[in-house]
This record gives structure tokens, C-alpha cells and sequence, in this order.
């Protein structure tokens, strides 16, 4: 097998196995009809690529340049595919940890999901060589996880 | 020089007699609770936890022989041997006429019927902090053990070790019943959570009329704003029970949870706050997290 397609096996099946684990703790299967199943699926996708990231930066798996470059893209396609999946005039939800503020603030909230694919794709661009560099990427979307959910999520 | 002799042997007798009075026996004061008959098995419980038979069986006894408490067993130490007495049930060789408020004297203070102090061989000093209700149980458990009629063996200790009254100085040192500190992160991840952290203030549901359930610590409470919840926190399976230590640490620094979910709404601003204080203070708040008694959510 050529190295570089062993490397992208490697780092599919890492990403398979973190979100193996991520997912089966809270599995909703995703529904075309359920706008609240789809994007709780693509969180828990960002969440296999942090858990990816993560590894690669506190060493517990050797980094790959690929395997990093592919948790990135993954986030940055999750960033693109969020802003359809609220839609206005949505019941509350006892499943969705969906914060009243989405709605309330629907300004506020389609300019942080701006600001999500505008750092996402800055670092998709900027492919990273080292740890240093993904750490560097991850800090700036990092930021976006907690500026997002501090203000627009809720627990139930 | 004669008088210099004079006043050395005054020094010298009033330091006897301050370290006679010093060492006296103490012993419990009367209590209601030896009036009470034991719960043999709470007693027999008390006894397996305690590792009775353990040293007061007789040497080599297996199985169910390790309930008849001939003694004889022999501990060799730095001190001398010591040789375990006879414990059964029986009036004459054993412990029979003994009563519960005896054997509570001999287990928490280290002093025999008799006024004698104990040697510590025998692990007063951890018995201390055992409860009465506890040895009144023991007491009725061991009157249902068979009797022995195994004479007690002298210990075999060299002469400086054979003068008992002496181990009531060594109790001023040695002898006490305060709880031993626990390890450092506990004590320190307490201080942190109950104190400044102030976490149970959303963690932990509240009376009609605002105050903390303690009953309820940390076990999740719904947000002051109404809407949505503040999750349990205990180790509980509805709380975290399936965190590692590390997974609280990490969470405490990074903001995310095990799953790689990331924190949300308040705790964004606590993670701020907790990613800034030292590993060590991390660790000893997951410490005390870890060490809470589980609730189920409310």
C-alpha cells in the first residue's frame, strides 16, 4: 500500500474510532424531516475531529499532517452546513440543547456562525506541518466553540 | 557538693512523680450505650473489619477454627515478641466477664479491667476512632464464638520494655482519635469547590425559599434564569460517574467534555476561570468531584 493512502486509512479509522466512542453515548440517528437530529449529528462530528485534534496535540497519536488537514476540513464543513438548520418559529425542544437566544438574537447568531466559517476555512487553507501549527489552528476555533455556546446553548 | 547531690535527687524525685501522674490510665466515662444489648450481626461485621481474628486466632488455624480466639499467636518487633492474649468467651482463660464498657476501655483508650495500660501491639491507636455502638455490637458478637481455655503467654520483652506504666507517656505522644488529614487534594479540592468555586450555588437544587439542599449536593438543579438545566455533577449513573479524574481536569481546562462535546452557556465563563488555576488545583477539585457521594439527579 502506498504510505500516504496507509496514512489516510489511519487517520479515517482514528476519526471512525473517536467518533464511535463520541457518538454511541448520545446516537440520534439523522432524519431529513428533523432539522434537530441533523445538526446534533454534525456537533458530534466537530466533536470526533476536536477529539482527533486533541489526540494528535497531547501525543497519545503520532500527527499526521493529513490526519490534522482532515479534522479541519471536517469542521469546516460542519460550519457550513449549520446556518440552514434553525429554523425560525422551531417548538422548544427538550431534545435540542438549542437556546432560546438563537432566536431571540437572530442576528447575533447568524454572524457567529459567519465568524465559524470564516475561521474555519482560514485554517482548512493553512494546512498545518506541526503540532504547533494545529494547536495554533485549534486555539482560534476553540474560541468559536465557547463564544458560540456560551451565549446560544443550553443544557436540558 | 553534698548539697548540689541534694538538689538533683529533689529534681529528680519530683520529675518521677510528674511523670507517674502523666502516665496514668485514662478511661472512658459512662455512657447510655453500653447499657444497650448488641446487635450480633452489625458485631460480627465489626469483627471482620476489624481483622479480630486475624491476630487473635491460634497460630496456623484456618477456616472456621480462626473463630475460637485462643491467642498465642507471636508478633516479633523491634520491641520484643509479643504473644496475643485469649479473647473467647470463656470467664476464667478468655475475655467472658468482660463488659462492653471493658472491652471499649481496652479498644480505645489501651487500658485493661485492672488499670494496666496495653502494649500497643495491639492497634489502639487505630481503635480509638472506633465508635461505642460499634464495640457494644462486637461485645455481644463475641459472647456467641466458642470458649478456649488457652492460657495467655507473658510477652518477651527485654527489660527497658517491661515496665507498663511507662506506655502512658508514650500515649500523650502517640495516642489520639483525631481523623488522620487525607491527602492533600481532597482537602484542598474541598476548600476550592465548597469555598471559592462556589459550585453548588447552580449545582445543587434549592428550598422553597432559596437555601441549598444539602441533601441534594451537586446533584443538578434547573437554571435560575428557568430555562434549562444545570447537570449533576456527583458520580452517579444520571451524573458523571463514567469521568476518569483526567476527564475532569481536561474538561476544567479545555472545556471539553470526554465526548468532545464543549461546554455551554454559564460554565463557558467558570471554564475561564478554572483553566487558570494551577494543574495541581484542577486535579484537586476532580479529586473532590470524584469523591462525592453519588445522587440521582432531582
Amino acid at each position: 500500500m502506498k504510505s500516504s493512502i496507509r496514512i489516510l486509512a489511519d487517520a479515517a479509522a482514528a476519526t471512525l474510532a473517536v467518533s464511535a466512542y463520541a457518538g454511541g453515548h448520545n446516537l440520534v440517528t439523522p432524519d431529513i424531516n428533523d432539522p434537530v437530529t441533523l445538526r446534533i449529528n454534525i456537533m458530534q462530528n466537530v466533536g470526533a475531529s476536536a477529539g482527533l485534534a486533541s489526540a494528535m496535540m497531547k501525543g497519545t497519536i503520532p500527527f499526521e499532517p493529513l490526519a490534522a488537514q482532515a479534522a479541519l476540513v471536517t469542521i469546516n464543513t460542519a460550519a457550513l452546513g449549520l446556518s440552514g438548520l434553525f429554523p425560525a418559529g422551531m417548538p422548544e425542544n427538550m431534545r435540542s440543547s438549542a437556546g432560546p437566544a438563537i432566536w431571540a438574537d437572530a442576528a447575533g447568531f447568524k454572524a457567529a456562525i459567519a465568524k465559524f466559517i470564516a475561521d474555519s476555512d482560514d485554517a482548512k487553507l493553512f494546512p498545518p506541518e506541526t503540532v504547533e501549527e494545529l494547536r495554533d489552528a485549534f486555539s482560534v476555533l476553540g474560541g468559536n466553540c465557547k463564544a458560540c455556546h456560551k451565549v446560544y446553548r443550553i443544557k436540558r | 557538693m553534698r548539697k548540689l547531690f541534694k538538689i538533683a535527687l529533689a529534681i529528680a524525685a519530683l520529675v518521677a512523680v510528674a511523670l507517674w501522674i502523666v502516665s496514668a490510665p485514662e478511661t472512658l466515662a459512662e455512657s447510655p450505650e453500653f447499657a444497650r444489648s448488641g446487635d450480633v450481626e452489625n458485631g460480627r461485621y465489626v469483627f471482620y473489619a476489624g481483622g479480630c481474628a486475624s491476630c487473635h486466632s491460634a497460630p496456623k488455624a484456618k477456616g472456621e477454627a480462626k473463630l475460637l480466639l485462643t491467642g498465642g499467636r507471636a508478633f516479633a518487633s523491634p520491641f520484643g515478641t509479643f504473644y496475643a492474649p485469649n479473647i473467647s468467651p470463656d470467664p476464667e482463660f478468655g475475655i467472658g466477664n468482660w463488659s462492653a464498657m471493658d472491652l471499649a476501655n481496652a479498644m480505645i483508650k489501651g487500658v485493661s479491667p485492672d488499670g494496666q495500660h496495653y502494649y500497643p501491639a495491639f492497634p489502639y491507636t487505630s481503635y480509638s476512632r472506633v465508635e461505642l455502638a460499634d464495640i457494644v455490637d462486637l461485645r455481644a458478637f463475641l459472647d456467641t464464638l466458642p470458649p478456649s481455655d488457652t492460657v495467655n503467654q507473658s510477652h518477651d520483652l527485654p527489660l527497658p520494655f517491661r515496665f507498663r506504666r511507662a506506655l502512658g507517656s508514650w500515649k500523650i505522644l502517640y495516642l489520639d482519635d483525631d481523623p488522620v488529614p487525607v491527602s492533600g487534594a481532597l482537602t484542598r479540592g474541598q476548600y476550592l469547590v465548597e469555598g471559592l468555586g462556589h459550585c453548588a450555588q447552580c449545582h445543587t437544587p434549592r428550598t422553597v425559599f432559596g437555601g441549598l439542599k444539602p441533601a441534594k449536593w451537586m446533584s443538578g438543579a434547573p437554571l435560575p434564569e428557568g430555562k434549562g438545566r444545570v447537570p449533576n455533577i456527583t458520580p452517579h449513573a444520571d451524573g458523571l460517574a463514567y469521568w476518569s479524574i483526567g476527564d475532569f481536569t481536561e474538561y476544567l481546562e479545555s472545556g471539553f467534555t470526554p465526548d468532545f462535546d464543549s461546554a455551554s452557556g454559564i460554565m463557558v465563563d467558570v471554564i475561564e476561570n478554572t483553566a487558570y488555576l494551577s494543574d495541581e488545583d484542577r486535579l484537586a477539585i476532580a479529586t473532590y468531584l470524584k469523591a462525592l457521594m453519588p445522587i440521582a439527579k432531582p
